[in-house]
């Protein structure tokens, strides 16, 4: 799903030439788009988030489904909310990667009835909403959300857009990182990185510049809350320890008020018709925002058609949301214990997202760390400013090439072993990318195979765990019980997403998956959606096939030809003569416009360049361990 | 011991048939004397060198393969900092690299009289948190703490001497020390845990 990018090979390109990238912030309530403009010097990066039209810069998260599809996002889908509720999608981030079992309130959701009703789809489906257009999973409702925003960047940065960084919690675990990211393929988005939010905003702020730092961002959005600790270094940005809940935000505190008023009144969610709870919530809502500045707002709001109209003030709303606050103040200290710290050593707390406007938020929030919390840059576009200035830095158009982003695992990982424990492989707060191995054993005499059961999470039970997925390594010759010796291997990307594979160590016998939750979908699935969301002919399918090959077959021309030129030394003749004719061969199969034959080339040239890879790779590390700057020897 | 101690030392990590050379000593790789003190600042500084070289990050753009190296690299640079940061995995590593592993499984602690005071510490421990008495689990962490220094001195001596002897009983000991601080180790988390719940 490349966009296109059409030069010359071997072309450079012209001086304070940037690539267009972009940073979203894929919010529950709202998303936002940023990108970093460049002036002509090269020298100004002037980070900016992008309005639309009208000049709003941010774009409710919902999606309104008529019988074709999904006919509008944003303001426009939200207007229609209580007039069609069942066809309005909102707040579905809360659903990505996850199955029925995981939402607590569902009442806001008009759950398809297939999700809910076979036992067996129960416990592995991810949740699906039931629409005039079919059901639609939260995955769906997202991509629309992300071609909208990215729609509106080309049109104000004028040209394709060659990548995206896309922000998730940082407590998102690795289903619903992989739901994103498949939401980012299925909107036809390049996806550069997948950064947590909280990492983000320290970036927008910049608060690196300051000498060695610690500081604690505070994140708490409309529906998930996320607090890391960083040590902040000349451009570094390390991540020391994150923790949150993916299910905490300000809807909750809009749920609490509708709670208390559904109460006073003596009624029930369910005697409220669905156009009813909508409007109830958005007033909720409302008034949640009004009393930031006021201290004390009614609520109007009908119940079976009974009018009622009820006094809050802040104290109140404050009691309400109490318990909310106190639970977030205590994540702060258990990840404060994690990374070995006290409230005291922390230089820095800055407050991210919208629900951080809430008074007594920042007023807990202080109390903690004894300062005042930083809310210079907006808590609503700080995420996507960051995630533009990552994007940036990692398109290499910004001269503060310095900036590196260093992320942890928010949650362990481990497999299930006998008795229903689970045995934590990578922990969390581990730093990322992460590979680590164990071994395991049978434990049967004669057993030829090993159901190896992939979990996330904290607690020692299995079932207290999220379940990421499950496979076998099969054909283990028969041994006695223990002499098998399988070595299990956790690989983490820097995007926070899983990767295992098991290996019998004496017969060499492997077994590896790409980690594909449970609550996530298949890749037919996805292949499926993206050729139904398609809205061009076959004949166009089959260009844009063409043309994105040819991209990638380019690009890999470029990035080899580039390597050559700095280390072609590395090489014997025989191995750079057959580089070489594989790049003719290559550029000439570009000519033939026939994606198949395009695709094997490249296969054969990225194969052919494996060694010289780990060759170029291998002179790097020799040169770092001399100590001299790698900005010589890697351009 | 309920869990055992993971391997600490790397193998080569391979990518099908091309193989990256991994600095398999992580002090070596991190330009540090190999002895058991270290300096962490200095370790934190390369630390960040090295990531800033080999992060995944510093590949996009690069030929896929590099990029996949790059991860692995990352990987294996994350592991050696973890290693080097944490007294026990560190004094592990050292035995490591002259060919001495530890079977935490096997192996025994045969000093009784430190093994009496495991115990001593697990029952105040317990007495202390089932009354909630913030305090006098602060003073058995104090206590705790400071056991915990002494025998990472006691290790620091004694692994000078092991270049120069190939004395069993050297190793043994040293082997001893490392169980000892796994035991100190798990001590201090759960005394931290316990006073942290109380602070709440």
């Amino acid at each position: 799903m490349a966009i296109l990018k059409i030069s010359e090979p071997g072309q450079s390109p012209l001086p304070h030439q940037f690539k267009k990238v972009i940073g979203i912030d894929l919010g529950t309530t709202n998303s936002l788009v940023a990108a970093v403009s460049h002036d002509g010097s090269g020298e100004g990066e002037f980070p900016a988030v992008l309005n639309d039209l009208e000049g709003r810069a941010m774009l409710p998260s919902v999606v309104h489904y008529g019988i074709d599809g999904a006919d509008c996002v944003g303001h426009e889908a939200m207007a229609l909310a209580a007039q069609d509720p069942f066809n309005t999608l909102a707040s579905f981030k809360r659903l990505m990667g996850r199955g029925i079992d995981d939402i607590d309130d569902l009442q806001q959701f008009n759950v398809a009835n297939d999700t809910v009703s076979t036992d067996q789809k129960k416990s592995t489906a991810m949740i699906r909403l039931a629409t005039v257009a079919g059901d639609i999973t939260p995955l769906e409702a997202s991509a629309e959300i992300l071609k909208s925003l990215f729609n509106r960047a080309q049109a104000r940065l004028g040209g394709p857009i060659e990548g995206a960084v896309i922000t998730v919690p940082a407590y998102f675990d690795d289903a619903q990182r992989q739901a994103t990211k498949d939401a980012a393929s299925l909107a036809g988005l390049k996806l550069l990185r997948l950064i947590n939010e909280p990492t983000a905003a320290a970036v927008a702020y910049g608060l690196d510049k300051a000498d060695d730092r610690l500081v604690v961002i505070y994140d708490l959005g409309g529906g998930t809350f996320d607090v890391s600790i960083l040590q902040l270094s000349d451009g570094v940005f390390e991540v020391l320890a994150t923790s949150g809940n993916s299910s905490l935000g300000g809807d909750d505190f809009d749920l609490a008020i509708v709670q208390w008023a559904l109460t006073q009144v003596g009624c029930v969610a369910d005697d409220l018709s669905p156009s009813e709870y909508r409007r109830l919530l958005a007033s909720a809502r409302a008034v949640k925002q009004q009393l930031t500045e006021s201290e004390a707002k009614s609520i109007d709001f009908t119940c079976a058609n009974e009018r009622h109209q009820l006094n809050l003030s802040r104290d109140q709303f404050n009691a309400l949301i109490t318990p909310l606050v106190n639970t977030t103040v205590e994540v702060c200290r258990s990840s404060l214990h994690d990374a070995g710290l006290t409230p005291a050593e922390i230089a820095d707390v800055v407050l991210v997202g919208g629900s951080t406007r809430v008074p007594l938020v920042q007023e807990r929030v202080a109390e903690l760390f004894q300062q005042k919390p930083k809310v210079d840059v907006d808590p609503d576009k700080v995420v996507a400013l960051g995630a533009a200035i990552q994007a940036d830095v990692l398109i290499g158009n910004s001269s503060n090439a310095d900036l590196l982003l260093l992320d942890v695992t928010p949650l362990s990982l481990g497999i299930e072993t006998m008795g229903g424990l689970v045995e934590k492989i990578i922990h969390r707060n581990t730093s990322i990318p992460s590979s680590r191995g164990q071994e395991f054993t049978t434990y049967k005499d004669g057993q030829t195979a090993l159901a190896i059961h992939v979990l996330q999470g904290e607690r020692d039970l299995v079932a207290d765990c999220r379940s990421l997925a499950r496979f076998e390594l099969r054909g283990i010759p028969p041994m006695v019980a223990g002499a098998a010796r399988i070595e299990v291997t956790f690989k983490v990307d820097a995007d926070g997403l899983l990767e295992v594979s098991a290996q019998e160590i004496i017969t060499g016998i492997t077994a590896n998956i790409q980690v594909k939750p449970s609550y996530g979908l298949a890749d037919n699935e996805i292949a499926e959606m993206l050729k139904a969301s398609y809205s061009y002919a076959e004949q166009d399918r089959d260009a844009r096939m063409l043309a994105e090959q040819k991209v990638e077959a380019i690009g890999l021309i470029d990035a080899v030809k580039a390597a050559l030129l700095v280390d072609a030394d590395l090489l014997d003749e025989q191995q750079l003569g057959d580089i070489r004719q594989s790049i003719e061969t290559l550029l000439l199969d570009i000519d033939t416009n026939n994606t198949l034959i395009i695709s094997q080339s490249v296969a054969i040239l990225g194969r052919e360049t494996e060694s010289f890879a780990a060759l170029r790779m291998d002179q790097s590390i020799r040169t770092a361990l001399q100590g001299k700057n790698l900005d010589d020897v890697v351009e | 011991m309920r869990r055992k101690l993971h391997r600490l030392i790397n193998r080569t990590i391979e990518s099908k048939t091309h193989t990256v050379k991994l600095e398999k000593n992580f002090f070596k790789l991190f330009e540090l004397p190999q002895q058991f003190d270290t300096d962490s600042v200095a370790m934190k500084r390369r630390f960040r060198v090295l990531q800033r070289n080999f992060h995944p990050d510093r590949y996009i753009g690069k030929p896929p393969q590099e990029h996949r190296l790059a991860v692995q690299l990352s990987a294996h640079i994350n592991t050696a900092f973890a290693t080097l940061s944490d007294p026990v995995k560190r004094a592990e590593h050292l035995l490591n690299l002259q060919g001495i592993e530890i079977d935490h499984q096997q192996s025994t602690i045969k000093d009784n009289v430190f093994l009496l005071k495991q115990m001593e510490f697990r029952e105040a421990l317990e007495q202390a948190a089932f009354e909630k008495d913030r305090l006098a689990l602060s003073n058995i962490l104090t206590e705790v703490s400071d056991d915990f220094k002494v025998c990472q001195i006691e290790f620091a001596k004694k692994i000078v001497n092991l270049n120069s002897t190939e004395s069993q009983s050297l190793t043994d000991s040293l082997c001893n020390e490392v169980s000892k601080m796994y035991f100190y180790q798990s001590l201090s988390n759960e005394l931290n845990t316990n006073i942290r719940l109380l602070s709440q």
